[in-house]
């Protein structure tokens, strides 16, 4: 849809824009490492996106750049380059492209590329994103709400129902919310305009869906580290928000046709 | 018992990491109103058929279960097959019968998909789960409850992200069933999150 300025790629560089701080705390800790593998997961994506627009004439977009960022953010480390090709192709063609690229799809590309590389290769050491990823976050998290990207019903959401689950539970919250992986992907990941829910009541139900399923994985799950917490979590909300749509829809027209008549 | 619910809900999910019931599960998921309806009546009948599956082979077809009629030496077990079909047809009859009564319109849009509940994979799959895994009685209901409840879950999922497809723009080889067998695969992917998942 294209509203006046507001297109796909208008909002795909403001979602770029907001990530940048957390791009550069990324380099800074990462180093090396991270260079060659932001490197090698961005020119994976940019080959399907090359294949999908001479197939398919599928348009290309810069959210790759994000994708990358969060695949060698999130993803496990001292994988193989071979790994890591697997893994973003999987996310960029059954994620992303065969749906009809990036608007269309209805998991995030950079989420299906983790949980395949989680899935793939368990024995690989995730890594533990530090408060630096966090603190980067958040400024970005404010851009995308005061624009209008982010709906911020999704990350309050989501931090009420980690919240929630964690007091069930006894555990101690401070630990959840000082993991860079948590922060980035409830604002980059289950914020994502794409894959979240549309509707103003679903997208509490979506927030809080992410954030009580990363809090149950997160304390519940024997061997998972924070980036899978938020990566499954996030799978899963993306996977019923359709569904949560689609109730939500149902009973505003029946509240409507009762008042209505 | 919570722990046994979520796990045949989720990581143990008939549909999605058994792969039982897909015929079913990818032919009437298209729109969400048939789909819960289906589910529901899968609910129904698996939370029905397990338990009573698991007290006709507990008391009339395992070994030993003639033992207080003097017949110790009596094993009926290979007539499990024929007893579950039997139990599950019975059922799926009933609930044919009161869903033509009282909802007549879900009952023409589940078509012939409701009386092939009876050759659904995934209840003869749950009863022969629960012998395979030796319940007892109660952990059959709670285990006919969370898996009957998981395949129901999994097909309104896949039928609301197929209502969602209507903005997607599938390359023409994967209309239809294709992209629905691409949506099972990461549906499969989320719930077996659940695997590591231990509740108190």
């Amino acid at each position: 849809m294209i509203r006046g300025l507001w297109e796909r790629e208008t909002i795909a560089l403001l979602i770029l824009a907001a990530a940048l701080p957390v791009g550069i705390a990324g380099a800074v800790e990462g180093g090396w490492a991270f260079a060659t593998t932001f490197t090698l997961a961005l020119a994976v994506l940019a080959f399907w996106q090359g294949v999908f627009l001479f197939a398919r004439a599928q348009l290309a977009t810069g959210i790759g750049v994000l994708t990358a960022l969060a695949v060698t953010l999130l993803g496990p480390q001292g994988l193989a380059p071979w790994q890591i090709i697997l893994g973003v192709s999987f996310g960029a063609v059954i994620g992303e492209q065969v749906f009809g690229g990036w608007g269309r799809n209805i998991i995030n590309t950079a989420v299906a590329s983790l949980a395949f590389l989680f899935f793939a290769f368990p024995e690989a050491v995730t890594p533990e994103p530090g408060w630096l990823i966090a603190v980067s976050s958040v400024p970005g998290a404010a851009l995308l709400v005061v624009l209008g990207v982010l709906a911020w019903p999704i990350p309050v959401g989501a931090i009420m129902g980690i919240a929630t689950v964690g007091l069930l539970m006894g555990a101690d919250l401070s630990v959840l919310f000082s993991h860079g992986a948590i922060v980035f992907g409830i604002v980059f990941l289950s914020g994502d305009p794409v894959t979240s829910s549309a509707t103003p009541a679903g997208r509490w139900a979506y927030g809080g869906l992410a954030g009580g399923l990363a809090g149950l994985l997160g304390w519940a799950a024997y061997g998972v580290g924070a980036p899978q917490t938020i990566v499954f979590a996030t799978l899963l909300a993306s996977l019923f928000a359709p569904l949560i749509d689609h109730t939500v829809i149902t009973i505003s027209a029946a509240a409507r046709k009762r008042r209505h008549g | 018992m919570i722990d046994l619910f979520v796990q045949s809900t989720f990581a143990d999910n008939l549909a999605l990491t058994f792969f039982l019931g897909l015929c079913t599960f990818l032919a009437v998921s298209r729109r969400v109103e048939t789909a819960v309806g289906l589910g529901i009546a899968l609910l129904v009948v698996q939370t029905i058929t397990v338990p009573v599956n698991y007290l006709i082979y507990a008391h009339l077809l395992s070994a030993g279960a003639w033992g207080w009629l003097g017949l110790p030496e009596v094993d009926l077990t290979f007539l499990r097959f024929v007893a579950f079909i039997g139990v599950i047809a019975a059922m799926v009859q009933i609930l044919e019968m009161v869903l033509d009564r009282y909802l007549p319109a879900l009952y023409r849009a589940l078509g012939i998909y409701l009386p092939l509940i009876t050759v659904n994979c995934a209840i003869l799959g749950g009863s022969l789960f629960m012998v395979e895994r030796h319940y007892d009685f109660t952990q059959s209901v709670v285990f006919g409850l969370g898996s009957g409840f998981g395949w129901a879950l999994a097909i309104v999922g896949l039928a609301a992200i197929r209502e969602r497809l209507v903005y997607a723009d599938l390359p023409d080889g994967l209309k239809g069933l294709g992209i629905a067998f691409i949506v099972t695969g990461l549906m499969s992917m989320g719930f077996a999150a659940f695997s590591g998942v231990a509740l108190p």
